[in-house]
């Protein structure tokens, strides 16, 4: 079992004090996570020493930068079990499921086809295909949400025709918390032929993850919300769905030959890297990736299941908590989410922030989830490998104080 | 932020004028017969509020509104609703977030907050 109280020691801001004299108690990781100070040494460290452009200048910086670069590449392709040919690097999710549409889906989907999503989407998983869909005429479907805050399976099955071209669905929900069964959304989608793009992003800060053997189609994730750096994240896409993709970003670093009138692209991954890449940030992800590899994503994973029980278990105490998503621990994955009778979530945030305990309130990008289940907002804890118990402990300590101011008048 | 600010000013935002408006919102509901009803949404936290008006001779003759939101986006619209109430179109398109905040009596918001507060002076600056 790993010791988050001993990790702690490795992340320099959550020895902050806020608000006079309380320790911060964050508990916002789904939104970006806190960064262990191996990572920030790499940022400084790469550009402190070795900053050049890459594939660029030959001299001895350009070289370095050039293999740090590449070989940062392979450690993040690595860490999700894949080749490195197969890794697309982006700024974050949304780039990485923006990226899917521009490149394949543009020359793969036409009118008659239909696109399926879930009712449980993050905005960045929603609106890329949405836009495509009014620009092009195409259909789109939303897999339901069951009352309980779980995939239909009934209805996927139901709505998985020949029609369908791609599936695409959050690994783990940011709102639900709720992990998808993503091997049978896969067997099910291709035996029609459906392509499938997996949002990682809250999966990949907590679960082992074996691109090869997820066996979907493409796997977007970002940087910052796993320990590394903001701006930086991934496209994971298979070969075959590789060789029909487009380049999406045009210019310089991507090109093999350009004439007035012509232009041929550049190998993978150089195709898909338009202009200068971050070099930094590719860097300090590959230093989070071996830093979450040394702790063990099984470890990880486990730690995660044991504070998501926990929360579950001390939160349904609490007068006026009412926690959204499934109730069984094993379902869910680095986060819960729920409502405060009588007290809008901002309200619950802006106290508990008085006490030093940092969460996330509103709707958390899910804004046609909250709709369809009636929530105006929701206050969610979320966790990480720092995260303790204790710090579920200060949270359920402060919902107390919601209840006294509410209760003044 | 130092932290003496931003105690003052999170006793200033959970004090008595707003939590008051936020529990007992004043004209919460719906005109019957309206010259005008707009909407607004604070995307930020899913806050959705309607105010409607009954316009006459340029005189904000009757105002009712309804929503659900937080306590400083409820108690903001509470509050402004009885301050434009009998006052003319172009006072109330031109009331500030300064004004509403010597209404309330805050010298500041947090500026994660500013959108809550704000949301119905919105409203007001889409009146004809
Ligand atoms: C499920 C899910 N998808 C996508 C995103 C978007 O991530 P980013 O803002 O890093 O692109 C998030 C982050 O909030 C998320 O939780």
């Amino acid at each position: 079992m790993i010791d988050p109280q001993k990790i702690r020691q490795d992340f320099p801001i959550l020895r902050r004090v806020v608000h006079g004299d309380k320790p911060l108690v964050y508990l916002d990781s789904a939104a970006t996570s806190q960064k262990p100070q191996a990572v920030l040494d790499a940022i400084v460290q790469y550009y402190t020493n070795h900053n050049a452009n890459v594939h660029r200048g030959i001299h001895v910086l350009g070289d370095e930068s050039t293999k740090m670069f590449t070989s940062a590449r392979d450690t993040i392709a690595k860490f999700f079990g894949a080749d490195s040919d197969e890794l697309i690097l982006t700024r974050n999710t949304t780039e990485g499921l923006n990226a899917v549409v521009y490149s394949w889906v543009e020359s793969h989907i036409r009118k008659e086809d239909t696109i399926l999503l879930t009712e449980m989407e993050h905005h960045s998983n929603i609106v890329p295909w949405q836009r495509f869909a009014k620009r092009t005429g195409c259909s789109l479907e939303y897999i339901r949400v069951s009352p309980d805050g779980e995939l239909d399976l009934q209805d996927l099955k139901k709505k998985c025709t020949k029609h369908i071209k791609l599936i695409a669905v959050a690994h783990v929900s940011n709102t639900l918390g709720v992990i998808n069964p993503i091997t049978d959304i896969v067997e099910l989608a291709h035996t029609v032929g459906a392509k499938v793009v997996v949002d990682g992003a809250q999966s990949a800060p907590h679960m082992p993850i074996n691109f090869h053997t997820l066996e979907c189609d493409a796997f977007a994730f970002s940087g910052h919300k796993m320990l590394g750096p903001m701006g930086i994240g991934g496209l994971v896409v298979r070969k075959e769905m590789m060789n029909e993709m487009d380049p999406f970003l045009f210019g310089g670093g991507m090109i093999r030959e350009v004439t007035y009138e012509e232009t041929t692209f550049a190998d993978l991954p150089d195709k898909f890297i338009g202009g200068t890449p971050d070099v930094a940030s590719t860097v300090g992800l590959a230093t989070a990736c071996e830093y979450l590899t040394k702790l063990g994503m099984d470890q990880v994973f486990a730690h995660d299941h044991e504070l998501v029980e926990y929360a579950l278990e001390k939160l349904s105490t609490v007068d006026g908590v009412n926690i959204v998503g499934p109730m069984e621990a094993k379902k869910r994955c680095g986060s819960v989410a729920f409502t405060y009778t009588g007290v809008h979530a901002h309200d619950v945030a802006q106290i508990l922030d008085s006490e030093g305990v940092a969460v996330r309130s509103g709707h958390h990008c899910t804004m046609p989830l909250h709709e369809k289940f009636g929530w105006i907002a929701t206050t969610r804890a979320s966790f990480n490998v720092y995260t303790t118990k204790e710090d579920i402990d200060a949270l359920v300590r402060a919902l107390a104080k919601v209840k006294k101011v509410f209760s003044r008048v | 932020m130092c932290s003496l600010e931003y105690d003052t000013a999170m006793s200033d935002l959970y004090q008595e004028i707003i939590l008051d408006h936020a529990q007992h919102p004043r004209n919460f509901g719906v005109l019957d017969n309206p010259t005008h009803t707009i909407r607004e949404l604070n995307a930020s936290c899913g806050d959705n509020i309607e105010f409607s008006f009954h316009i006459k001779d340029n005189i904000i003759q009757d105002i009712a509104w309804k929503g659900a939101g937080c306590a400083i986006s409820t108690a903001s619209s509470s509050i402004i609703s009885d301050l434009i109430k009998g006052r003319t179109v172009q006072y109330a398109k031109s009331l500030t977030q300064h004004e509403v905040f010597r209404e309330i009596g805050v010298s500041s918001i947090l500026p994660t907050r500013e959108k809550c507060l704000m949301l119905p002076l919105r409203v007001l600056r889409s009146l004809p």
